[in-house]
Parts: C-alpha cells; sequence; structure tokens
C-alpha cells in the first residue's frame, strides 16, 4: 500500500519545485511515485516542461504525474447526473432541473468538492500500485478543509442512510411491498458514496500511511504560518512526515547585504529546528537559476537518504 | 358492567388499530423524510454546507419529492401548529 503524502504551505515558498524534486527522489530509488497536482496552475507541468493532464503520464521511469482540473472533473460529475434524468421526466422537469444544475456548477463549494472527490478515486484506484502518491496541494487554508472533509462527509452519509433507510421502509409497511428497500435509488447512491469514503479513510486514516510534510522558507511568516497548521494538523491526529525549508542561501555569500540575509537566516533556520525538534527535517537550496527539469536532479539530491 | 365495557374497548382498538397504526406510519414517514430533506438539500432552505456538491446526485431522483417538501413548507403558517397537531394528546 502507498505512502500518501501531502505537501503542504504558504503560497510561493516552493511547494511545486519540492514536492517534485521528493518524487524524483524516490523515484530514483527504485519505488514507483505517483505525482497528483491540484494546482490549477499547472506548476507541475511547467516545472516538468511538459503537459500532464487529467490521465496518468509516465515522466520518467518509475516516476508517473496527474493534474486534477477541478472544473472537467465536475462537468464529469454533471453530465452523468443530467445522464441519469434523461428517461425519468418530462421536458419541462428535466429543463427545471437542468437549470438548478447550473447554477448549482457556479457555487463556491463545487470547485474543492470536484477535486475532492478525484483525489479520493485516485487514492482508491491507484493505493496498490504505486510506492508513494505525492499530492502537490494548493496553500495551506485549502489542504487542511480537504483533510477534514472524509469525516464530515461520511457523517453525513450515514445519517441520510439511516433515515432513507427507515423512510423506506415505513413505505414498505405501508404499501405491502417488501422490495423497495435494496431497490431504491438513493440507498443504492448512498450505499457507494459510503463504500468509497470508507475505503479512503481505510487507506487514509488507519493505514498509517499519510503524512503532511510542511514547505517553508526560512522566514518569519512563513514560519509562523507553519506552527499554527502544524498545531491544527495534531489538533486533527493528522501526521506530520517532514518539514522542507526550501531556498537556503549558498554558504559562500559576499556582500554585506548577502552576509546579513545569510545571518538572519541561520536565526530563522535556529528557530525552524528548535520548534521542529523531533521531525524530519530537510534542506533545500536556492538556486541560481529558475527551477526546470534540469534542476529537479540538483534538488533531489537533498532530498536523497544518504 | 366494568367487564361489557372493556370488550367494548377492546373491539374499538381492535378496529381502530389499522387506521391509526398507518396514520402513526405516514406521520413517521413524514417525519423522517423532512429531516433527510434538510440534511440533504439543506442549500435549498439557504443553509450552504460542504455537503452541498454531494447532494446533487441524489436530486433528480427526489425531484418530485423535493417540490412536494418545498409545497409543504409554503402551506405551513406556523411549525408549531402543525407539530402540535401531529401530537395526540389526550386528556
Amino acid at each position: 500500500m502507498s505512502r500518501i503524502l501531502f505537501f503542504g504551505g504558504k503560497g510561493g515558498v516552493g511547494k511545486t519545485s519540492c514536492s517534485g524534486a521528493f518524487a524524483y527522489a524516490r523515484a530514483s530509488e527504485g519505488n514507483k511515485v505517483l505525482l497528483v497536482s491540484t494546482d490549477p496552475a499547472h506548476s507541475v507541468s511547467d516545472l516538468f516542461e511538459r503537459k500532464i493532464g487529467g490521465d496518468i503520464v509516465e515522466l520518467k521511469p518509475n516516476l508517473y504525474a496527474t493534474e486534477i482540473n477541478p472544473e472537467e472533473e465536475s462537468e464529469k460529475y454533471f453530465s452523468k447526473i443530467r445522464a441519469s434524468i434523461r428517461q425519468v421526466y418530462s421536458v419541462v422537469i428535466i429543463e427545471e432541473i437542468n437549470k438548478q444544475l447550473d447554477a448549482a456548477k457556479l457555487s463556491p463549494g463545487t470547485s474543492e468538492s470536484a477535486l475532492f472527490d478525484r483525489m479520493v478515486e485516485i487514492i482508491n484506484e491507484t493505493s496498490e500500485e504505486y510506492d508513494f502518491i505525492v499530492f502537490d496541494t494548493a496553500p495551506t487554508g485549502h489542504t487542511l478543509r480537504l483533510l477534514t472533509l472524509p469525516e464530515l462527509l461520511s457523517s453525513w452519509v450515514d445519517v441520510l442512510l439511516s433515515k432513507r433507510r427507515k423512510t423506506v421502509r415505513y413505505k414498505e409497511m405501508i404499501s405491502g411491498d417488501r422490495s423497495l428497500v435494496e431497490n431504491d435509488e438513493i440507498v443504492k447512491i448512498l450505499t457507494r458514496r459510503k463504500r468509497n469514503l470508507t475505503r479512503a479513510r481505510e487507506i487514509l486514516i488507519d493505514s498509517g500511511k499519510l503524512g503532511f510534510v510542511f514547505v517553508l522558507n526560512a522566514e518569519k511568516l512563513a514560519i509562523d504560518e507553519t506552527i499554527k497548521a502544524t498545531r491544527t494538523l495534531r489538533d486533527h491526529n493528522i501526521p506530520i512526515a517532514a518539514y522542507v525549508v526550501n531556498r537556503l542561501l549558498p554558504e559562500e555569500v559576499s556582500g554585506e547585504f548577502w552576509m546579513n540575509k545569510k545571518k538572519d537566516e541561520a536565526k530563522y533556520l535556529a528557530l525552524i529546528e528548535s520548534e521542529f525538534k523531533g521531525s524530519k527535517i530537510y534542506k533545500i537550496p536556492l538556486l541560481s537559476t529558475d527551477i526546470k527539469e534540469a534542476q529537479i536532479d540538483v534538488l533531489a539530491r537533498s532530498f536523497m537518504n544518504k | 358492567m366494568g367487564f361489557l365495557n372493556n370488550i367494548k374497548l377492546f373491539f374499538e382498538g381492535a378496529l381502530d388499530f389499522k387506521n391509526r397504526a398507518t396514520f402513526r406510519l405516514e406521520l413517521a414517514y413524514e417525519e423522517e423524510m423532512e429531516e433527510f430533506m434538510i440534511l440533504a438539500f439543506s442549500d435549498i432552505i439557504g443553509i450552504d454546507m460542504p455537503t452541498t456538491y454531494y447532494a446533487l446526485e441524489m436530486y433528480p431522483h427526489l425531484y418530485s419529492e423535493i417540490e412536494r417538501w418545498q409545497k409543504m413548507s409554503v402551506n405551513r403558517k406556523s411549525v408549531w401548529e402543525d407539530k402540535f397537531s401531529k401530537m395526540e394528546m389526550d386528556p
């Protein structure tokens, strides 16, 4: 079963480069790795300089990647719903339902929910196949919501399922028809969702294979936010696998400006090492060029087990 | 006298049973159904929950029941009046 890792952190700290380099490092050690991008800006495609898309593609030997596009996912979902009503109602009612669905598509929670659904699907379908599934997630706030959604959704589905079974059973008693419960469409839909959610929760929570990796820079704001987020994750019993301090200045710097920055950095690094004592802390260097495919190799070395 | 009265009560209860039972079942059904609707489709009454997206796939299958629920809600003058009349408070 896969080790499932979520890379999170403040916007701009370098999550994409770090998750990409980490995935690359694990793949070069012989592990089969799936890198999943949830970033709407297609930054993983940019990083590896090739188009990735919604299917799983092979980037390098052992290293696979896929992008989750929430708009496409929600469109697929809505199409399925629209298809399921075609035979059931009159044209007028179908029009009405379609209007409601169109309005729902624009609602604020849709994007995140569609993302979550695809995440669950990927986890359920591929966890036997890969040694590592690495999620390059969106900035911290979203990730935390995503990780607490399974529990909320499970409770909701359980309550609905029990209520629906009761109402259909009442109908059975009133009408005398005993076969209603198993054939009820809503019971079928809810049961399927419950099964998928339960499986995802087993993999994410019970298996102990889930881990969160915080990426940060040696700067006050990033550190503060990471401390807060650490506390939140601990409150929800989400295990923290490691911290990654990205963009560390090179050893040899000259000039007063850079010497000062190096001094500040050292101070923050010490703060990081004391705040997150006991956890693995990776240190990733700042490179002199933009991170593209050629630089991933260099960054990956910092993630290798010597 | 007491014995005959009991027999009379017995027959009243036995004959009335089916109607009362069905009535109670229908009430119970309505109540569970309404609680289901509120939980599943809370967005219709203006409460936005993170579960709204996931309820959408049930929406077409419950279209007529949702319509009925909405009509019922409009026709209710007061929730209290509704709930009190459902509680059979025999003196």
